[in-house]
């Protein structure tokens, strides 16, 4: 499960800085036009937000001009991204900016924005400095509940800023746990931290925090987790995929790979039991297709055309089937402007098709009356649409499935178009409501769903190649 | 980029000009056109008086030319905006009528093409019944030139300081719990501009016009949500120093963050007062200083201009109901006895300021109303002419105020507005003590002013409170008031003091063609007494 | 200017064009492309107007003037950004350096653009033809003018009355280009060459005393279209009529609204007539109920919100509706006979919504259907109301109601018994215009009304015509007196 929390003044800074690396030598024919020379004079910044705003601007300025050359965004993702340290341009704009600011003078009613900042300089010392007088000099009224926020906005902002403080963040957080403070709250953290390890490979860390998940969350009374706000953890998903997420953690992917190698039966009753562990359901209830017979694909249009007569997904196939659909995607304005948000994912399917060339991929889509800015094409047209777009992706031997999405209107003159479902919404919802209309199922050569998630890839290569492996050690037993 | 101390030294000296867009624009001086010379520059007065020449010889008695080089920036937090343009325009009066021709280019040609047109403009229609000018006499300004001084010049400073400087605040916003910014830019505009006249002036300036858009809101629940413009950035004659000084006097008291803070606060106690729905009457009624501003502008403000009161906008912004200028002078009850309003166009910071206008006359400070007694109108050389026996009865001597603006030389100087100051109670009095000395009564934040076409009776709609014993005790939903412009003045029952003053950049449009100026109005939070307060939704 | 910088034709004479042609336009937009460096899309805007204005006032003009002016707008594309500045001369040096300017502003902004590969090809746009241009506008001349003026005024001061207008007679051209298509066929947010002229002509004929005023005007393309001399001669009587007014009581009244004040009025309809946004779409007038279920906001298309014998339409080959053409643009009808049949939508909207092409511009230019009765006719048949010139100042107070208040200007009288019997003192209304046109009960024949285009630099709708009929309305909320005159 990938964190998504941003805090307000991380979050602009946050793609900025996902984006940025040292600029890389590129031929000269692709460099433009050179940077202005518009230089800033930091010694005149005077509040901690103009220093923030500076190194904001010099991260963006750092990824434009990369993007000129360097497509980010296609790239394999780097795990250790986020530990990584940043540009120079970047630190150095912080540290000159922040020099005014010294611990223990500086002011406290800043703290938020000013601990940020002595991070992006690289002042970690001060910067646990600041929050211990900051942790020290709450009102004595509320103190427990006061030190609670605090501390919870600290540990958001070492997760947040960059590189990530996961030590920094983890000290915090475990003395915070003495304060017993909101247990849900303190969930919320615990699980964020552990994302944050999980996403970087720091998976010792990732185990013992997701330790402390499962721990408190077994502690956790009825009505706290019948309570609103645990339905609204991990940002509407709620609690209890939260912890779940903190099981599959714990019982860490060797394990679950190990049952998926016996079975898929057998990770599917893995997981059924962990579900059970943490939510007290019972196994049945686990919202996961993981088990299911996979519905077959039906689809108006077929590309290549002889995909049609082969069944998807393919029997005795490793399977994936991506359910996708191009408005998400593509997107445009009345300027004439267009702009692809997918290309990480397309790209990541790219790699996994040519690391698995027995990997069935088919890309499951439906038609929406419109295409970017195209006249309104006939579902035909707009089919043959979303396959050149999908076919410059370069997947190896990917099948598209692209339904005529079924459809009425709002009567005259409003006219509105409302979509219905097409099969593979409605077959593929299984008994949640979600419609996956956007996922991806991966699925076994029995035709049984493994596992449904998003695209990326470390976890989902991991699977296939159990699955690649299973099928060959079957072969060669069967050989035998 | 490799920012060694090479690169950042050599970035220095050429921030200044890099940040800048680069010069584009050439006026041709001679045969062939050269880069845009500052507007000092000598050979500008020799373009300019080529305009005058042509005109002279084609007949005109007097001709005077503006010479216009403006430049625009808009500065968002993510991206600036470019905009640069030049313009002339001539001027001509032959035989009691006005012609104008203007036009985009700078070259000798033109000057000659915008001169003949310019007297071929006032010729065809002095084939018409006869009109008399007699423009007021204005001392020969040989060659003089003014900069506005501003502390921060905002077309020299790096776009990114400034982006910087908004972002900022963007992110302090975020800061404070349910609040954010729904509107944040900034606005600059530089204007050189040349003037000559056939009597022999020749003057070149520079303005400078500074304002911004910083709109807050809060938002405590679904219901209750608000927002607010924060003070002191409306259009100033100032530089960047009007985001970035830590206080201005007369705009406002703290840093922008401050200010900030403190409106969202005050807001936030506004939102939680207990709403109560509209009761119809007469109320004794506090008014803050914008509202103030605005009741000022639309009423004497607009009924004071000359050529507004004698009907010269009657086809487009309407008339003054000052309906007898001359009759009226010096003994129309115009407001209360404490109800003086003075004009000028010096003040450092405000928006009409100018070393000399559109017509080469170097503004003075004047008394609109005195104790209440209208005592004077906006002039120009044509308007203070008219004027000439009321001035010659009341001792003065006759000169134009120097309110001849446009907002570029293509198009003709009209008698716009210039800065105005309600004069400041004595004692120091504020808002809040205004209400604290009120026992029951509304006060009314913020309001927005409709006038009718004679500038004699309004509505406005702006935050309404209750006041019991000295405080705001409810927010009253709906409410709008009404007034006529004589009776409200003549109620002025208390005035703020001298350290409540605050000073507002106006925008107005005039004319036909319309054109759009600005001048700032400084006032301070006022009591007046019976304002009718109503529902303006309520039908009949 | 030295040869081969630009149009000399601009400058060089009196007669010379007063805006600039196709082939200008063309010629400044290859050589903006030209200058561009480091490849990339350029875009390029250029507007081009001219005005020939007379103002007059106390029965004499005030100013009579000749002016004109450029804009040119160049936007670069380039990696990943775009830059866009905006200046006004026509030169190599001032266009190069503008271009240089948005190539900085490019590499500044922050916008990634990155259009993907595989895309369809961006469709063309076909621009109907629409009637904007009239020779007869373009050829008044100064001289011209000046005799007009005269004319206008020698009824008025040969009656002591003192009378202030304006005449304005305006050219303008737009294009907007892009270096990947410079020619047709065009995309549809390309605008090709358009040239257009709009005249105007008003005046307010006041007596000395400031106890009367009248007023009439006419704008359109077309100066042959507009009976100058007719309108002086109505503002004259209404002017005399119109002396002395008499105070009284507010409240709600049968009302004669001329042409002009159907016009004032129906300007709060035109300016919401737009769909609301998918993610606002609660906003407007035309919101009627959230639909759970389906997760949207159901709209009164469909519904009949006005009178029946209202219809609120436009068709661009209408020579008396000319207004700037959209690509594949087509007759609409907004309300048909009292239904709501259109709302405003962009071009995002109607292919992912409706999936239809083109999008649908609000209410530029309009014609509203009418009766056959006329004023006399209506006045006769009034048992006691009031007849309205016009309004000024309408201010929007709410806007799921469209309720307004404003202010009648320039002629109110009342009405008993059949006859005109008083001039009135001006009132404030408080009235939406779907309430005014669901209590219709008689209807005139529809005329152009006064709604030119103020300024010169707004090309966005550069002409916006409007045809209304006079209507006698019931239960008009006027809710207070104003003095003004």
């Amino acid at each position: 499960m990938r964190s998504n929390v941003r805090t307000h003044y991380g979050e602009s800074l946050l793609i900025a800085l996902l984006a940025s690396i040292v600029l890389t030598q590129s031929a000269a024919a692709q460099m433009r036009f050179t940077w202005p020379d518009t230089t800033v004079q930091l010694s005149k910044y005077s509040t901690v937000e103009q220093c923030l705003a500076a190194t904001s601007r010099v991260s963006k300025g750092l990824a434009r001009r990369e993007a000129l050359t360097l497509w980010r965004d296609t790239m394999p993702r780097n795990p250790r991204e986020a530990l990584e340290p940043l540009p120079a341009a970047v630190t150095e704009t912080a540290r000159r900016c922040a020099a005014p600011f010294t611990e223990p003078t500086a002011d406290l009613a800043d703290f938020a924005p000013l601990l940020a900042l002595y991070l992006y300089a690289g002042r970690d010392s001060d910067a646990a400095a600041l929050v211990t007088r900051r942790l020290a000099a709450v009102p004595a009224k509320d103190a427990r509940t006061a030190r609670a926020a605090v501390s919870d906005t600290a540990v958001d902002i070492y997760l947040t800023t960059r590189p990530t403080r996961l030590d920094a963040a983890e000290r915090i957080l475990l003395s915070r746990a003495r304060d017993g403070a909101d247990r849900i709250d303190r969930l919320d953290l615990y699980a964020r931290l552990m994302t944050a390890a999980n996403d970087v490979g720091d998976t010792v860390r990732a185990r013992r925090v997701a330790g402390w998940v499962v721990a408190l969350s077994d502690s956790l009374t009825k009505a706290e987790r019948e309570s609103e706000k645990f339905e609204k953890l991990g940002h509407g998903s709620g609690g209890k995929l939260l912890v779940f997420g903190a099981m599959n953690v714990l019982t860490g992917l060797p394990t679950m790979l190990d049952s998926l190698r016996h079975s898929t039966a057998s990770l599917e009753a893995l997981e059924r039991s962990m579900w059970a562990r943490v939510t007290g359901e019972r196994p049945e209830a686990l919202p996961s297709p993981v088990g299911e017979r996979a519905p077959a694909i039906t689809a108006d249009y077929w590309y290549p055309a002889e995909a049609a007569s082969t069944p998807r997904p393919r029997p005795g196939h490793v399977s994936l089937l991506i359910l996708f659909d191009h408005d998400a995607c593509l997107k445009w304005n009345s300027a004439g402007d267009t702009k692809d948000t997918c290309p990480m994912a397309l790209a990541s399917l790219r790699r996994l098709s040519e690391r698995f060339p027995t990997l069935d991929i088919t890309i499951v889509s439906g038609t929406h009356g419109s295409f970017l800015y195209a006249p309104p094409p006939t579902p035909t047209d707009e089919a043959d649409m979303i396959r050149k777009w999908l076919e410059t992706s370069r997947i190896r031997g990917a099948a598209i499935a692209v339904s005529s999405t079924p459809f009425w209107n709002l009567p005259r003159p409003d006219a509105r178009r409302i979509d219905r479902d097409t099969p593979n919404a409605t077959n593929y919802a299984f008994r949640t409501s979600t419609k996956w209309t956007y996922g991806s199922f991966l699925i076994d050569q029995d035709g049984i769903i493994v596992a449904a998630h998003g695209f990326f890839e470390p976890d989902v290569g991991k699977l296939i190649d159990v699955l690649m492996h299973r099928q060959q050690q079957k072969e060669a037993n069967e050989a035998k | 980029m490799n920012l060694t101390r090479r690169n950042l030294l050599k970035a220095g000296a050429l921030a200044a000009a890099a940040a800048a867009i680069p010069r584009p624009l050439l006026a041709q001086l001679g045969r062939t056109p050269e880069p845009l010379p500052p507007i000092d520059d000598p050979r500008l007065k020799a373009l300019a008086s080529s305009a005058l020449e042509t005109a002279r010889a084609a007949g005109a008695v007097y001709a005077d030319v503006r010479l216009t080089h403006s430049r625009l920036r808009t500065f968002w937090p993510v991206y600036t905006a470019d905009d640069e343009s030049m313009e002339v325009g001539v001027r001509a009066l032959m035989d009691g009528y006005w012609g104008f021709a203007s036009g985009p280019v700078w070259s000798p040609d033109e000057m000659a093409r915008l001169g003949r047109e310019a007297v071929h403009q006032a010729k065809v229609n002095a084939l018409g019944k006869r009109r008399v000018v007699e423009l007021a006499a204005v001392p020969v300004v040989a060659s003089g030139n003014w900069v506005m001084p501003v502390a921060i010049d905002p077309f020299e400073i790096s776009p990114f300081e400034v982006q910087d400087f908004l972002t900022s605040l963007d992110l302090y916003c975020g800061r404070i719990p349910d609040s954010g910014l729904q509107q944040n830019f900034a606005f600059a505009a530089v204007q050189e501009k040349a003037f000559a006249s056939t009597e022999g002036s020749y003057c070149t300036q520079r303005f400078y016009r500074t304002e911004g858009s910083l709109i807050v809101r809060l938002q405590l629940t679904k219901e209750r949500a608000g927002n607010f413009a924060v003070e002191g950035l409306s259009p100033a004659g100032m530089g960047w120093e009007l985001y970035t000084a830590e206080r201005i006097p007369r705009l406002r008291e703290h840093s922008l963050r401050e200010e900030i803070r403190r409106g969202i606060e005050e807001l936030r106690e506004e939102l939680l007062l207990p709403v109560k729905p509209v009761d119809v009457g007469r109320y004794d009624a506090v008014l803050d200083a914008p509202t103030v501003a605005s009741l000022v502008d639309k009423t004497l403000g607009r009924a004071t201009e000359l050529d507004r009161a004698l009907g010269f906008e009657a086809n487009a912004g309407g008339t003054s109901y000052l309906t007898d200028p001359f009759g009226m002078l010096g003994s129309y009850q115009a407001g209360a006895p404490a109800f003086t309003l003075t004009a000028e166009r010096s003040e450092p910071g405000a928006v009409a300021t100018v070393k000399w206008d559109d017509e080469g006359v170097a503004p003075d400070s004047f008394t609109l109303v005195k104790d209440g007694v209208l005592t004077d109108f906006q002039t120009t050389r044509e308007s203070a002419g008219w004027m000439k026996n009321s001035y010659a009865k009341a001792g003065r001597p006759v000169r134009s105020h120097g309110c001849a603006g446009a907002p570029s030389a293509v198009e003709a100087p009209l008698q716009q507005a210039p800065n105005l100051t309600l004069v400041p109670g004595r004692e120091a009095h504020d808002f809040d003590a205004l209400v604290s000395g009120t026992a029951r009564g509304i006060a009314i934040k913020g309001a927005g002013i409709d006038m009718d076409f004679q500038h004699s009776s309004g509505l406005g709609m702006g935050r309404v409170f209750e006041i019991k014993n000295g405080k705001r005790v409810a927010a009253i939903d709906s409410a709008g008031f009404l007034f006529r412009a004589t009776e409200l003045w003549k109620a002025l029952h208390a005035t703020g003091g001298e350290a409540s003053l605050r000073r507002y950049g106006m925008m107005t449009e005039k004319g036909e063609p319309a054109e759009r100026c600005y001048h700032s109005v400084t006032a301070a939070p006022v009591v007046v007494k019976d304002l009718t307060l109503i529902d303006p939704q309520r039908k009949a | 200017m030295r040869r081969g910088d630009g149009p000399a034709r601009l400058v060089e004479s009196a007669s010379s064009a007063r805006i600039l042609s196709k082939e200008e336009c063309d010629a400044i937009a290859r050589r903006v492309i030209g200058f561009a460096r480091g490849g990339g899309e350029t875009r390029v805007r250029i507007l081009s107007w001219w005005n020939g204005e007379l103002r007059w006032a106390r029965n004499r003009v005030s100013l009579a003037s000749d002016r004109r002016d450029i804009r040119v707008e160049i936007s670069r594309t380039v990696g990943v950004g775009r830059g866009s500045v905006g200046e006004n001369q026509l030169d190599d040096a001032s266009l190069e350096a503008a271009v240089r300017g948005a190539e900085r502003g490019a590499v500044l902004s922050p916008n990634i653009l990155r259009p993907p590969p595989g895309m369809p090809p961006l469709p063309h746009a076909t621009y109907p033809r629409t009637a904007l241009w009239s020779d007869a506008t373009y050829a008044v001349t100064p001289e011209t003018r000046g005799e007009v003026a005269r004319a206008l005024v020698a009824p008025a001061e040969a009656q002591g009355m003192l009378s202030a207008g304006y005449l304005e007679m305006r050219a303008g051209s737009l294009v907007s280009v892009s270096s990947e298509r410079l020619t047709d066929p065009y995309a549809p947010w390309d605008v090709p060459y358009a040239s257009w002229t709009q005249a105007q002509c008003s005046m307010t004929v006041r007596d000395a005393q400031g106890t009367g005023s009248g007023w009439a005007g006419l704008s359109g393309s077309d100066w042959g279209k507009i009976d100058g001399v007719a309108l002086a001669a109505r503002a004259l009587e209404k002017c005399k009529a119109s002396q002395h007014p008499v105070s009284l009581e507010p409240g709600r009244y049968t009302v004669i609204l001329e042409p002009q004040a159907v016009a004032d009025l129906m300007e709060l309809v035109a300016a919401s007539m737009s769909r609301p946004a998918p993610e606002n779409s609660g906003a407007g007038p035309w919101a009627l109920a959230p639909d759970e279920a389906l997760h949207l906001w159901r709209t009164k298309l469909g519904l009949k919100v006005l009178d029946e014998r209202i219809t609120i339409s436009h068709d661009p080959a209408d020579p008396a509706l000319g207004i700037l053409a959209e690509p594949w643009m087509q007759p609409v009808t907004w309300f048909d006979k009292g239904v709501l049949t259109n709302l405003a939508f962009d071009r995002e909207y109607a292919l992912d919504q409706l999936n239809v092409n083109p999008g649908l511009r609000g209410m530029v230019g309009y014609r509203m259907s009418g009766g056959d009765t006329s004023i006399d006719e209506m006045i006769a048949t009034t048992a006691r109301g009031l007849l309205v010139t016009r309004f000024s100042d309408i201010r929007r107070l709410d806007e799921k109601s469209l309720l307004g208040t404003g202010l009648t200007r320039d002629g109110l009288w009342l009405i008993e018994h059949g006859k005109i019997t008083k001039a009135v003192k001006n009132f404030r209304f408080t009235e939406s215009p779907l309430f005014a046109l669901n209590a219709i009960e008689q209807l005139g024949v529809p005329v152009p009304v006064f709604r030119p285009v103020k300024d010169p630099y707004d090309a966005q709708n550069p002409l916006t015509p409007a045809i209304v009929p006079p209507l006698k309305v019931r239960d008009f909320s006027f809710t207070s007196t104003i003095d003004a005159i």
